[in-house]
């Protein structure tokens, strides 16, 4: 197993700035992880917000952090749900323990501003299943979102757009009030298979849950930046400066002929019968390389949107 | 006559204020010992809640050996059968890699929640330190003090004596009225020399049980965060191969990584139980001892300073005077002659 590396304390905050602007900057759609979690994700792990309490700032291999990191934050959700701003540590106590011990007064401060951020904004979560109706008749279209951070470090997420009829499609139903609910056994079964490809996920997700109309998988990352590991097939320029990239791949019946616009993965999707296949990649990254990736993308006759940090 | 000393003594305190004082601290000692003891409960439900999630974390492993047996069979039936199994033990290593993953997200919480309680013992091991510092700056004040009052009772009383011998060049009114003068002012500083006497004493008795409760504390945090730091890393660890095995845990290589976790997990605990039983011993020792420390300070001191103030005559005025300058020289002579060893 790859040894995680560490980022210097003095170069956390910086780099989750550059990380967060990439992201706004490609604004991903549905398809994704809510933005707005992973944006506040990224301020939660921020010594701008935290202090020193999370560190170390370790990275996945991926570039973004690593799940150790993002862990501290989700242990730190749920202590902070358990409390409130009034039991809170106050703020002459923090002052009195800056003048006893700096280093423990900035963690309870960090601490302290941490659980309030954390009680009035949702952080993208370890792991996610939700349901929404999208049209009860004349058949039943219901769409899943199983958000999840891999075992990689990618953030990701899984749509299923699944048609049934009646009230039920397998272990998803509707719930009197309108809202989809699961067996708690969906789960378990998109933790199992969410990483095979998704020609196996698709076959399972058929076996186990119903028809499927759509079905996506798109990541937020890598993010590249000087000193990070590229894949063999990129050349090395490419690394000289930050850049971000969002990840897609699709399989829908109406997508009727299958293409990549992804140039770290030109080759064609397999595909279930009766669906197409897409993949697609954007990027973000400093404006001296902007020319770079697009070149990248059209030395293999793809087109890559690719906009300027 | 005896030397005029240059330093100037600061004002006494009144039985009351002293009588307040020792109210005061006796109180936040209480608190503090109340503090100690939530704290103590605390960490005793915190290193079992622990135990309890390593020990479920470690259950895993049963149902690992079976797979590594599975694994290892190289009969001809085995053979002829894995092809049938072949995917109901991916699935037990999944199922294993899923466990561990939420067993190892419950101890990362609760290592969280000991850090945070590691930090609140370091902010109260602090806070009594200064308690402990304010109470010896207070004894050595109120030790100087009743240096200067031993000092100026001798003065006064040799003015006095030299009165009485009929010295100086005075009426006998005059005479008479210094004498009073100078009487009343002894009686006044022999008081004053009493309450310096009676703060310090305060100041010193309190110091012991402030000082048990500033280790108590300190131990308690020691043992915490030395626990926090061994089992982080350990838990981290396996937390980093859970992570990284447990969606793609198609790999017969997966149930030897997964072994190593359970082993890292294995340390984390082994480290969770020694520091529960630490705990233990101090619930079942040292609190009530502490207890009855704290109970205990001051008690049978409250009337010491009425007793003393009404026996206090000018012959014991004198002679106590005397034993004041008496101890303080000698802790003067045993100072230099630490000092002179130092060097």
């Amino acid at each position: 197993m790859r040894p995680t590396p560490a980022l210097p304390p003095e170069r956390v905050a910086g780099y989750l700035r550059a990380l967060a602007t990439a992201l706004d900057r490609l604004a991903p759609n549905e398809d994704w992880p809510p933005l707005s979690e992973c944006l506040a994700l990224l301020h939660a792990l921020s010594p701008e917000c935290s202090g020193p309490l999370l560190a170390p700032a370790e990275l996945s291999v991926v570039g973004l952090p690593a799940y150790s990191w993002v862990s501290r934050v989700h242990a730190e959700a749920v202590l902070a749900q358990q409390g409130r701003d009034e039991s809170d540590t106050d703020l002459a106590l923090i002052e009195r323990a800056k003048g006893l011990d700096p280093e423990l007064g900035d963690r309870v401060a960090g601490r302290r501003a941490l659980h309030r951020f954390l009680r009035r904004h949702t952080v993208l979560p370890r792991r996610r299943l939700r349901g929404a109706l999208r049209r009860r008749s004349p058949t039943l279209d219901i769409r899943l979102y199983f958000d999840h951070i891999d075992a990689q470090g990618y953030w990701s997420r899984i749509c299923v757009d699944l048609r049934g009829q009646g009230l039920r499609i397998g272990p998803i139903y509707l719930e009197r009030d309108g809202l989809v609910a699961t067996d708690s056994g969906v789960v378990d079964l998109f933790m199992r298979h969410a990483e095979v490809p998704l020609l196996a996920l698709h076959a399972q997700l058929e076996e186990t849950l119903g028809s499927v109309t759509r079905l996506s998988r798109s990541q937020i990352g890598p993010f590249w930046f000087p000193g990070v590991a590229l894949p063999d097939s990129v050349s090395s320029s490419l690394g000289r400066g930050l850049a971000m990239h969002v990840g897609t791949e699709v399989f829908a019946v109406d997508i009727s002929q299958s293409y990549s616009q992804d140039p770290l993965h030109p080759e064609l999707l397999e595909t279930p019968e009766g669906m197409g296949g897409y993949r697609g990649r954007r990027v973000a990254c400093v404006g001296g390389l902007v020319p770079e990736f697009q070149a990248w993308a059209a030395s293999l006759g793809l087109r890559m949107q690719v906009v300027e940090i | 006559m005896m030397a005029v000393t240059s330093r100037k003594r600061a004002s006494p305190p009144n039985q009351a204020a002293l009588q307040q004082r020792r109210e005061e601290i006796h109180k936040r000692h209480q608190e503090a010992l109340a503090k100690v003891e939530a704290l103590v409960k605390t960490q005793d439900e915190l290193g079992r809640a622990l135990d309890g999630e390593l020990k479920a974390m470690k259950g895993h492993e049963s149902a690992l050996a079976d797979l590594e047996a599975q694994q290892a069979d190289d009969s001809m039936l085995a053979s002829l059968m894995r092809r049938f199994t072949a995917r109901r033990v991916i699935l037990g290593r999944r199922s294993v890699a899923e466990g561990l993953l939420k067993q190892y997200e419950l101890a990362s919480l609760r290592l969280r929640q000991a850090s945070a309680f590691s930090d609140e013992l370091r902010l109260t091991a602090l806070e009594l330190q200064e308690q402990v510092d304010g109470l010896h700056r207070e004894r050595v004040e109120s030790a100087g003090n009743q240096r200067l009052s031993a000092e100026r009772v001798l003065q006064v009383e040799a003015e006095l004596e030299a009165l009485e011998a009929g010295t100086g060049n005075f009426t006998d009114a005059e005479r008479a009225r210094r004498i009073d003068q100078l009487s009343f002012e002894l009686r006044e500083e022999s008081l004053n020399m009493e309450l310096f006497r009676v703060a310090e004493q305060l100041a010193a008795d309190s110091l012991q049980p402030a000082r048990a409760l500033r280790d108590t504390v300190m131990e308690l945090n020691e043992g915490m965060s030395g626990y926090v730091m061994k089992a982080s890393g350990a838990v981290d660890n396996a937390g980093r191969r859970i992570q990284a095995l447990g969606m793609a845990a198609d790999a017969p290589l997966v149930v030897a990584e997964l072994q190593e976790s359970l082993s890292e997990l294995g340390t984390a605990m082994e480290v969770t139980q020694t520091y529960v039983e630490q705990t233990q011993a101090l619930l079942v020792d040292v609190l009530p001892d502490l207890s009855r420390r704290v109970s205990a300070e001051v008690n049978g001191r409250n009337l010491l300073l009425a007793d003393s103030v009404s026996a206090l005559s000018r012959e014991k005025a004198r002679a106590e005077a005397d034993r004041r300058l008496r101890i303080e020289a000698e802790a003067e002579v045993e100072q230099w002659l630490e000092e002179g060893e130092e060097l």
